[in-house]
């Protein structure tokens, strides 16, 4: 790709990212901070030695047309250390003292740096593992992470080479540094083109000691968007006279894993890419192989994250009630849209609609991925983990993750769990309303025997269930809605008055979102296994095209949008389809991130969600939505 | 000797490449029946592995017997091998379709069985017992049919609809033979295949304005079953439909503390379901509170009685108690956390979070939740200082003698006073 089709991209980039709305507020923009360790681009120098100081800056790269009313008053930010393990740096405003392990500054509103020091206080055990974030702190804000940069804390930094290299992942900003198994963009280049004399060959490889986590490809190399990137090393020429080279990374799905969950990364900027000529080390960047993982298998520390981000979503930001409101029955259309609705006639159950709950499936793709957006907001480092329902988890179901079962209707939990105060929206006391009927130690709702009957979630039962979607979509079985996802909803609290087992109540308990990430999980794996992503076909989505009754998007057709994204309301009444519409569209519209600006769109469509590999409705490389599963790749032949 | 084990097929092809490499032999496998499989447990070199509830016979033929003392333990060996073997998951999209494949045409098989009316009824339901749902359509609206059949026995028929359940809203025959089956004593098994397949039809939407009013009825009528399991998943159901009749008889039981339909407990944990707490659900649940009962009913009862401002006094008294159980106060904070505004919950906490001969878990819990609360943009646009809970927390870090107190206030101060 030549100068000026990167320059055209950047630009296009800057475009978007300048648009991007703060996920919490529409009305808000992000600021999007770049961070330089030691005040240059170049990451070669991405280094401090315990009890040294480095001057660092930062500054908004996303004032709307270099207007610098985007943010009138700058933005006053919070630096701390990200991980509490690994190299730590004290935070200071000049070389001078001990420094502290937080600091608050404000950025300039122009654009200019603002600037900051940093002293090693803890040694790395390895390259990128002390990382600096950077949270929002103005007063119209909620703290939710501006970027993350890594470096290392270490008196042994590698010698300066003669060539410096820049690495972009995405775009400048980091808080879209994070891969699934979709190739990313990223970009290099010299970064001191004045001291050198002719182009340099280097090979991107992953550091050694870092998991071989990533795989990459050059410019040119995919063959479409069902193929990502898949080499362990690439060569790569850099001009001489600095200019930018694309190349693409992806995570590196290792078939050979016997625990999914250890694919992909446990924690933030734990996998390294290292820019080498010859034997010398140019640059290194972190990143993270951020993808849904097992949730009985998570680490403590993956564990724990995700369920701060959630309770901050809760009881901090009061925005996990967004996800209740939208789901919670209110009038009919809800159920329309999302669930199997036979609403028929009062004489009888039949006639049913013909496509009774098309739009169940991406419709809650889309609600779980607004959710992990609002999560990644404040954290990027968490993803929705899955229950695997067919399965035992003891694990999910004790008292440090999401609650054991008692003899009382209160799940416990331990004092230290973030959820141990959760409060459900429209409840009026804490604890999380849930009284498995099985023992969840040794059983999960596929168990033959357990109270509420044989009904399976058996993953092979579902995926055996039809290979294009109008059987799966059949209305005599609705195998994802009613044979696998209805009984683990069900038997999980059946007749005890357990949110989850409820409808209207489900989403108080936050199990909802594990369930649903496995429901999304095996339409994925149906939709690998079938080869199901392209959304034109009727194959992997019906019925196409647009509602023939008019433009009320009452989404089941895939041309339409969903509510409640697409803001649409009306008076619930069910005497006509067009007026069925709910009177409120809670939540907003769809959340866009840095990198994934129009994946998808702000009011998506019901064919927005059927690709999870590549956003092709939208975007022309196939980074998808930023969520994949650690048991699958969807690349896979 | 008998091998009997359970092995996923790779793993099983793997043992057998494994034997024939290891005993430079003939491998030998076939499926066999039950019946020689029980006769042949003694036969010398017979082997028997049990894989998917499939008997296989495996011969194993050595080419040179001698070698026998040495392939033996070899065998063992190469056996536990096979048994520890990680099933290999489908790499390619033709494996993975094979496999399910395979998996549709072994259910389908078994539900050839099931149907086969001429078959023993032992022989019918053990070979669907793997299987939870049928999955071809054809076999859907015939196991439908076998749930319909008087001919069969209720065992056969209860199974049948256990496995056809979501089609249950889409056939009206079969919905309303499941309205009556439900109250049907003498018929156990349909009797709760079909209580199940009402409360799936419930809670997925699935019923219509019809159904939806019949599954009502029904669950009145179970309100009263001599069966607690009916009468709980009648309440349930009932309640979560904020169904009035329902929370009538639970008003009236536990201002009675008449426990012969639910427990006072599950009474309580019913009232739950209502969204709207009337001052009668209110006063009655306080009264229950009131009255000598199990400890577990007056957690549900502090449960029940958040925002009930007649009950706050009590509530806040039993925080501040030592001499209660600690469940119970844990009760009494979670609901002053979840009703209290925010400045009057720090007031009711601050005597128990600052007094280090206070009960460790409240302590935490209440210093974890207020952690929460005190970082958000509303408490920073408050007040350009922290606070004096905050400072108080930022001493506790500092001087606490617990440890997990210590470290709560420690994640407090970083998260919360730090951004000021």
């Amino acid at each position: 790709m030549n100068f000026r089709i990167i320059t055209l991209l950047c630009s296009i980039a800057l475009f978007f990212s300048s648009c991007v709305r703060h996920v919490f507020r529409n009305s808000e923009f992000v600021p999007e901070i770049e961070v330089q360790i030691n005040q240059t681009p170049e990451q070669i120098d991405d280094y401090v030695a315990n009890g040294a100081y480095k001057q660092c800056q930062a500054r908004i790269i996303n004032n709307r047309n270099g207007n610098a009313n985007t943010f009138p008053s700058g933005v006053a930010v919070h630096l701390k250390n990200y991980r509490t393990a690994g190299g730590q740096v004290n935070f200071l405003t000049a070389a001078a003292g001990i420094g502290t392990p937080t600091l608050n500054i404000t950025l300039p509103a122009n654009g200019d740096w603002g600037t900051f020091w940093i002293r090693g206080t803890a040694n790395s055990t390895i390259d990128k593992d002390a990382v600096i974030e950077v949270a929002e702190n103005r007063d119209v804000a909620e703290d939710v992470v501006l970027a993350r940069k890594a470096l290392m804390v270490t008196g042994t930094s590698p010698a300066a080479p003669a060539a410096k290299v820049e690495i972009r992942v995405g775009t400048l900003s980091t808080i879209d540094d994070y891969l699934t198994w979709s190739p990313t963009p990223c970009y290099i280049h010299i970064a001191n083109p004045d001291d050198i004399a002719s182009n340099v060959n280097v090979t991107i490889q992953n550091l050694a000691g870092t998991g071989n986590k990533l795989r990459f490809a050059t410019e040119g190399t995919f063959t479409g968007l069902s193929s990502t990137a898949t080499a362990i090393t690439i060569p790569l020429t850099l001009p001489e006279d600095g200019t930018w080279i694309s190349f693409y990374v992806a995570g590196f799905f290792d078939p050979t894993a016997t625990v999914s969950s250890t694919r992909g990364s446990a924690i933030d900027k734990d996998a390294v890419m290292e820019v080498v000529q010859g034997g010398t080390v140019l640059g290194r960047e972190g990143v993270m192989v951020r993808i849904r993982k097992n949730a009985n298998t998570l680490s403590t520390e993956e564990r724990d994250r995700f369920l701060n981000a959630l309770q901050k979503l809760n009881q901090t930001y009061g925005r996990y009630r967004d996800f209740y409101d939208m789901h919670r029955t209110t009038t009919v259309e809800d159920r329309f849209e999302m669930h199997s609705s036979s609403d028929g006639t009062a004489a009888g159950p039949l006639p049913f609609p013909p496509q009774a709950n098309s739009a169940f499936l991406p419709w809650h793709r889309a609600q779980c991925l607004h959710l992990e957006r609002f999560l990644q907001s404040i954290d990027p480092s968490v993803a929705i983990p899955y229950w695997k329902y067919d399965e035992p988890a003891p694990n999910i179901f004790s008292a440090s993750f999401l609650g054991a079962t008692n003899a009382g209707l209160s799940a416990t939990l331990d004092p230290s769990n973030p959820l141990s105060g959760w409060i459900g929206p429209d409840v009026l006391t804490a604890g999380i309303q849930r009284r498995t009927r099985y023992n969840a130690l040794t059983q999960s709702p596929s168990t033959p025997g357990i109270p509420g009957g044989n009904a399976s979630t058996v993953d092979a039962t579902t995926l055996a269930s039809g290979t294009d979607f109008a059987a799966i979509n059949n209305d005599a079985s609705l195998p994802f809605e009613l044979g696998s996802h209805g009984p683990a909803h069900l038997k999980s609290g059946q007749g005890n008055a357990s949110w989850i087992s409820n409808l209207d109540f489900a989403v108080r308990d936050p199990l909802f979102f594990l369930l649903h990430a496995n429901v999304d999980r095996i339409w994925a794996k149906w939709q690998w296994t079938n080869d199901r992503f392209d959304p034109a076909s009727t194959n992997a989505y019906t019925p196409a095209g647009a509602f023939a009754g008019g433009p009320d998007d009452v989404a089941e057709y895939a041309d339409e949008t969903m509510w409640p994204w697409n803001g649409k309301t009306g008076p619930g009444s069910i005497a006509s389809v067009l007026n069925v519409r709910p009177p409120t569209a809670p939540g907003g519209t769809f959340p866009n991130t840095v990198g994934f600006l129009v994946s998808p769109t702000t009011q998506p469509t019901v064919k927005s969600f059927v690709d999870l590999r590549s956003d092709r409705l939208s975007t022309t490389t196939n980074r998808g939505f930023g969520f994949a599963y650690d048991d699958q790749n969807p690349f896979a032949p | 000797m008998m091998i009997k084990t359970h092995l996923h097929l790779d793993g099983f092809r793997k043992f057998e490449q494994c034997c024939n490499r290891l005993l430079n032999s003939i491998v030998e496998v076939k499926e066999c029946d039950a019946r020689m499989f029980h006769s042949s447990t003694k036969a010398g070199s017979n082997k028997f592995l049990i894989h998917n509830d499939t008997i296989f016979l495996m011969r194993l033929k050595f080419k040179n017997m001698n070698r026998t003392f040495f392939i033996k333990p070899l065998l063992i060996i190469s056996i536990f091998a096979g048994m520890l073997w990680v099933p290999c998951k489908a790499q390619t999209r033709q494996q993975a379709q094979d496999e399910i494949n395979a998996y549709r045409e072994k259910v389908f098989g078994a539900f050839e069985v099931f149907l086969d009316a001429s078959k023993p009824e032992t022989i019918r339901l053990s070979a669907i017992a793997p299987y939870q749902r049928v999955i071809d359509f054809k076999q859907l609206l015939r196991c439908a049919d076998v749930a319909k059949n008087e001919r069969e026995t209720d065992l056969i028929r209860g199974t049948a609809l256990s496995r056809t359940y979501a089609y249950a809203s889409r056939d009206v025959a079969l919905f309303k033979g499941v309205i009556g089956w439900v109250m049907n004593s003498k018929n156990p098994e349909l009797a709760k295949a079909s209580l199940n397949t009402l409360l799936l039809m419930n809670f997925d939407g699935t019923s219509t304005s019809y159904s939806g009013q019949e599954i009502t009825r029904v669950m009145h009528e179970l309100t009263g079953s001599k069966d607690p399991e009916y009468r709980m998943a009648a309440f349930g159901l009932l309640t979560m439909q904020q169904d009035a009749y329902a929370l009538g008889i639970i008003l009236k039981d536990l201002a009675a503390l008449d426990t012969s339909r639910l427990s006072t407990t599950d009474g309580l944990i019913f009232l739950n379901n209502y969204q709207k707490k009337s001052e009668e659900i209110y006063s009655t649940v306080y009264g229950v509170y009131n009255k000598r009962v199990s400890q577990q009913a007056r957690i549900e009862s502090l449960r029940l009685l958040g925002g009930y401002t007649p009950a706050l006094e009590t509530i806040i008294a039993v925080l501040h108690n030592q001499n209660e159980a600690p469940e119970l106060r844990l009760a009494a904070l979670n609901n002053l956390q979840g009703s209290s505004p925010q400045d009057k919950l720090e007031a009711y906490i601050t005597p128990v979070v600052f007094n280090e001969k206070e009960n460790e878990t409240l302590r935490v819990v209440a210093l974890k939740q207020m952690m929460y609360i005190k970082q958000s943009k509303l408490e920073r646009i408050k007040s350009k200082r922290p606070g004096k809970f905050s400072e108080d927390v930022y001493q506790l870090s500092q001087t606490s003698s617990v440890a997990s107190v210590k470290n709560a206030a420690n994640e407090y101060v970083l998260n919360v006073n730090t951004k000021y």
